[in-house]
């Protein structure tokens, strides 16, 4: 039997390999990551839904720990989703994040740049905040993000 | 590789579902055989699946979503009430090696931002024990959803639907797209029977386009 190709998946099972997936099925050590994740794209589009918030966007970013994972490039993907973001909170929260790299203003010229492109494909899909919260920009509420789950459930007094 | 129908069914149906679902919640599991049909049909005869943004509103274990993921969606995004569900989806998204985003969030609170969600899918509460929670989620997808809004609803519900789709939540069209048998399995005490079926409709919701809505 040889095996062309293992790795040992970010879940810390093996794969790449279907014969060794059945053959090896490692238990899940304890401290493996999470795989939970929020990532810049979804940050995006989440807004503060408080009751009475006029402008709960875009949510400001406290950073306790930052991932970073490495994600396929689609470049068709990236020109579409240009059009859609909202290119000022993403650059913002990109440079929260630590990666400054995003200029402040963006238009579809840059678009071919490739340079450009992987730096807006590294900051939309391959940071994650894992740690942290989302602050309500009007209000200072705090959304916590655990594991990289934001929990944006409000409190009776807030709907 | 393009996934075949057998193949989707086949991974969807090795997940993990529930281990005590929430009768509050109306926490059904999607059935394999459902979900694969639903996201099968996004892909292949409309193409809002593969290198979409996909969100699964009230994800529960994630199946949906998840079959999206599976089509070759380019982001999927989960979104559920409930912490237990959410993990459950984490773990069923480790086993099929896939990467999904989770909010955890009352569909019913969400608001609507920018149009980077092109497809939502779900499998909403059918209403039965909080009335009007169908109409709620459909509500809050179709605000959310900039291309199509995949669904299902109890089949004696289709004029309802058809009727506040159109007239309330800004859909452009609402079809029918093809009538399905929902198995429910025994999971609550109040269930009688072992196992019924009852008929649902997979709906395919097309919204407004933006610049068209009077908002």
């Amino acid at each position: 039997m040889t095996y062309l190709r293992t790795h040992i998946h970010r879940s810390g099972r093996f794969s790449g390999n279907e014969e060794l997936k059945t053959l090896v099925k490692l238990p899940l050590p304890r401290d493996v990551p999470s795989n939970f994740q929020m990532r810049l794209l979804t940050h995006n589009m989440l807004s503060s839904n408080i009751k009475g918030v006029a402008n709960g966007f875009p949510l400001k970013i406290e950073v306790v720990k930052v991932v970073e994972k490495e994600v396929d490039f689609n470049i068709d993907f990236l020109k579409n989703m240009f059009h859609k973001v909202e290119w000022k909170a993403l650059a913002e929260a990109s440079t929260t994040m630590g990666y400054p790299e995003l200029p402040e203003n963006a238009d579809a010229s840059m678009l071919d740049s490739d340079d450009f492109l992987h730096k807006f494909h590294h900051a939309l899909l391959e940071l994650h905040l894992e740690e942290g919260a989302l602050v309500c920009p009007e209000t200072g509420r705090k959304f916590p993000v655990q594991k990289g789950i934001p929990n944006m459930l409000l409190h009776e007094d807030e709907v | 590789m393009k996934l075949k129908l057998k193949q989707l069914e086949g991974l969807l149906g090795s997940l993990e579902q529930f281990s005590t679902p929430k009768i509050e919640l109306e926490q059904y599991p999607t059935g394999a055989h459902i979900a694969s049909r639903m996201l099968y049909t996004a892909e292949n005869s409309f193409e809002d699946v593969n290198s979409k943004v996909v969100a699964d509103f009230g994800c529960g274990c994630g199946t949906l979503g998840l079959a999206a993921g599976l089509l070759g969606a380019e982001s999927v995004i989960g979104l559920d009430i409930d912490t237990e569900s959410l993990e459950i989806a984490s773990a069923n998204m480790d086993e099929l090696e896939l990467d999904m985003d989770f909010i955890q969030c009352d569909i019913r609170n969400l608001k609507r931002r920018g149009q980077i969600v092109e497809t939502v899918v779900m499998n909403p509460p059918f209403g039965t024990r909080r009335k009007g929670a169908d109409m709620d989620f459909l509500s809050a997808a179709m605000k959310v959803a900039s291309q199509a809004v995949y669904s299902l609803h109890k089949t004696t519900t289709r004029e309802h639907v058809k009727r506040a789709a159109l007239r309330d939540y800004n859909a452009r069209s609402a079809e029918v797209i093809c009538e399905l048998r929902y198995d429910v399995p025994q999971l609550y005490k109040f269930h009688k029977k072992k196992e019924v079926d009852i008929a649902v409709d997979l709906w395919r919701f097309v919204p407004q386009r933006r610049q068209e809505r009077s908002l």
